[in-house]
């Protein structure tokens, strides 16, 4: 199962479109999928090691490259759209650096299914951790401080003073 | 009172203990590359000493046990972890059997329904043509097969996976008499005193696999230990087992049953929970769409064909006076009222291609009906879908079924690996540690052995002042 990927090509205005730009844009897609799948890749190893820092910076990085490849591709429509119904356009990329593009962004996605994947997992570890830390005498109530702004339906227990009141 | 015995005494004690320890170096070593060792270290304590007026005299070592080291919160994430993936191993080897069926190739049912709807567009061309109709009514049996074949592929895959529910099951019901076994042997152990270390192992081994094969959770009281599923169904309490049983439902498939209670809703992971979720809830979701695919395509099909005129100008959905629709002539064997079991009976209802009813006036060279019939190619026909368009959909939503369960498998694959690295950096067996310690109780053992010398030397002269006074 692979994506499917419609390469339209970016134009700068009067100025006719070649397969050259079609190819550039082309590689400028595949450089950022490919930093793309780097970065998950290195945030993968942060989540692993609870490296907080390097998972933000990480997340910070593919913010950043998702960005970038969104403008990239809606400048590519842009133009596309502009252009009369006549154009060529899009410009039919050779079936090498198609499947190239078809390649990476099915690495890019299932990156993104693991990492999401071992999120969850960190997060439930986290949890466990959190629990086995937790005062000993912990209850299945919810602590007041969790309570903050509670609904008024929120069911008080008389003379509770762990119990939020509203 | 201090004494050459009492000295000799200590020694010995040193003598022992140092043995002791290098025993369990020993063994350590023996078993370095040994899968689910952890490492043992001897625990030594000072003896009580003897308090003779002011002074109080050291009485030796003991080595009061012998300890492996065990993280229980690592061995807690690594159960869970472990059930995680056994699941989604389960998952994933069902679902890519599934995709296999809706792979792209000339028999897919996507190939059939766009050869079906090309097969009306020639006839819209040439109506009359006996040849064209006998295309459309072979193009039809094709789209039928097609969706037979892989709804019996379903049908057969939900079934293989009920045998692999009954294996599991047993597999299961096998390690938790283990279990119990074991918990017995390391209750007497501990009960005397004793290490139980190895069986202890041993039994962490099998909780480890258990894990695999369904939810556990366990629970470790003093000297026992119950393990549960998930949602607290019991397996083992104690020297006890509970054995689960499969059982054929009612509606033909295994259930998983426990003290007579059936519990295969709740068994939501490890490889169990996977082969229970990708047969009762996957592969029926896919059949669902399936056959709502299935039905559709047929009744709308019907529908168009009912309203038309066959080859000889005689309508095909002929009313009584009334206006109901007296022995109406289908293209397709109407589906099931409710849609279920559609694609595995979809059948052509005619044999002779005149029938079909291709004339929406009753002349021979009318095709207003059959372009009806092929506008139903992109018309919203199912679930406000083209026929294309939703069969897409299904073909979408399997490879995502799939998708997603191989990042989990990818997913626990990542965090096993990491957890078991940590599990041996903490109970595995450092070579150069051992090394060490062997090097430093070779040196105490050697150091107590010079003591006895002396002290025996020390006693010799005693003898020997006695002998020369006496």
């Amino acid at each position: 199962m692979t994506p499917h990927i419609t390469t339209e090509v970016a134009r700068p205005p009067n100025r006719q479109v070649s397969p050259a730009d079609a190819v550039r844009a082309a590689q400028a897609s595949l450089a950022l999928l490919h930093e793309l799948e780097a970065s998950l890749e290195a945030t993968q190893k942060a989540v692993l090691a609870r490296d907080l820092a390097r998972l933000d910076e990480g997340t910070r990085e593919q913010i950043r490259l998702e960005q970038a490849f969104r403008e990239q591709w809606t400048q590519c429509r842009t133009l596309c759209q502009e252009t009369p119904a006549s154009s060529s356009l899009p410009i039919p990329l050779e079936p090498r650096c198609a499947a190239e593009l078809r390649t990476a962004a099915t690495h890019v996605l299932d990156h993104v299914r693991v990492q999401a994947a071992l999120l969850i997992r960190a997060q439930r570890s986290l949890r466990m951790l959190a629990s086995l830390a937790g005062r000993t005498e912990l209850s299945y109530r919810p602590r007041a401080a969790d309570l903050q702004g509670c609904p008024p339906s929120f069911p008080t227990a008389p003379g509770d003073e762990s119990l939020c009141r509203v | 009172m201090s004494s050459l015995n009492a000295s000799l005494a200590t020694a010995l004690s040193g003598l022992m203990a140092d043995q002791g320890a290098l025993e369990t170096t020993s063994n350590n070593v023996a078993n370095a590359n040994t899968p689910g060792y952890s490492r043992e270290v001897p625990v030594l304590v000072t003896s009580d000493p003897l308090v003779v007026g002011p002074l109080t005299f050291g009485t030796g070592v003991t080595l009061q046990s012998i300890e492996s080291i065990r993280d229980p919160i690592l061995e807690s994430q690594i159960q869970q972890e472990t059930q995680t993936q056994g699941q989604s191993d389960a998952q994933v080897s069902a679902l890519q059997q599934a995709q296999v069926s809706f792979s792209n190739n000339s028999n897919d049912i996507g190939t059939a329904i766009s050869n079906f709807f090309a097969s009306l567009n020639q006839l819209s061309a040439s109506p009359s043509d006996l040849s064209v109709r006998q295309g459309v009514l072979t193009a039809a049996n094709n789209l039928a097969t097609s969706f037979n074949q892989v709804s019996d592929n379903l049908t057969q895959q939900r079934t293989n996976l009920g045998l692999s529910v009954v294996q599991t099951v047993g597999q299961i019901n096998q390690l938790t008499q283990q279990i119990a076994q074991l918990n017995g042997e390391i209750s007497n152990l501990e009960n005397v005193g004793q290490s139980a270390g190895t069986f202890i192992d041993q039994r962490t081994q099998l909780i480890d696999q258990l894990s695999s094969l369904v939810d556990v959770s366990v629970i470790q009281s003093d000297n026992s230990l119950t393990l549960t599923t998930a949602s607290g169904t019991a397996l083992v309490a104690g020297q006890q087992s509970f054995q689960l049983q499969t059982q054929l439902s009612s509606s033909g498939q295994q259930d998983v049953f426990a003290q007579g209670n059936d519990i295969t809703s709740t068994i939501v992971s490890g490889q169990l929970g996977g082969l229970l979720q990708a047969r009762d809830q996957q592969i029926p979701a896919i059949q669902n769409q399936l056959d709502t695919l299935a039905a559709g395509i047929a009744n709308a099909v019907n529908n168009v064909q009912t309203n038309g005129y066959d080859l000889n100008g005689n309508p095909t959905g002929a009313t009584d006076a009334n206006g109901n629709p007296q022995n109406p002539v289908y293209l397709f064997n109407p589906p099931p009222a409710s849609g279920t079991g559609a694609a595995a009976s979809l059948s052509v209802a005619i044999t002779d291609p005149s029938l079909i009813a291709a004339s929406s006036d009753g002349t021979p060279g009318s095709n207003g009906n059959a372009e009806a019939m092929y506008a139903l190619s992109s018309q919203a026909i199912i679930a406000g879908q083209s026929p294309t368009d939703y069969y897409s959909g299904i073909v979408a939503n399997v490879g995502n079924m799939t998708s997603n369960a191989t990042a989990e498998q990818n997913a626990s694959n990542l965090v096993l690996q990491q957890l078991n690295d940590q599990r041996a950096s903490v109970s595995g067996v450092s070579l150069d540690e051992e090394a060490a310690n062997m090097i430093q109780y070779q040196q105490a053992y050697a150091a107590s052995a010079q003591v006895i010398t002396a002290v025996n030397d020390m006693m010799y002269a005693v003898i020997n002042m006695t002998t020369l006074t006496g």
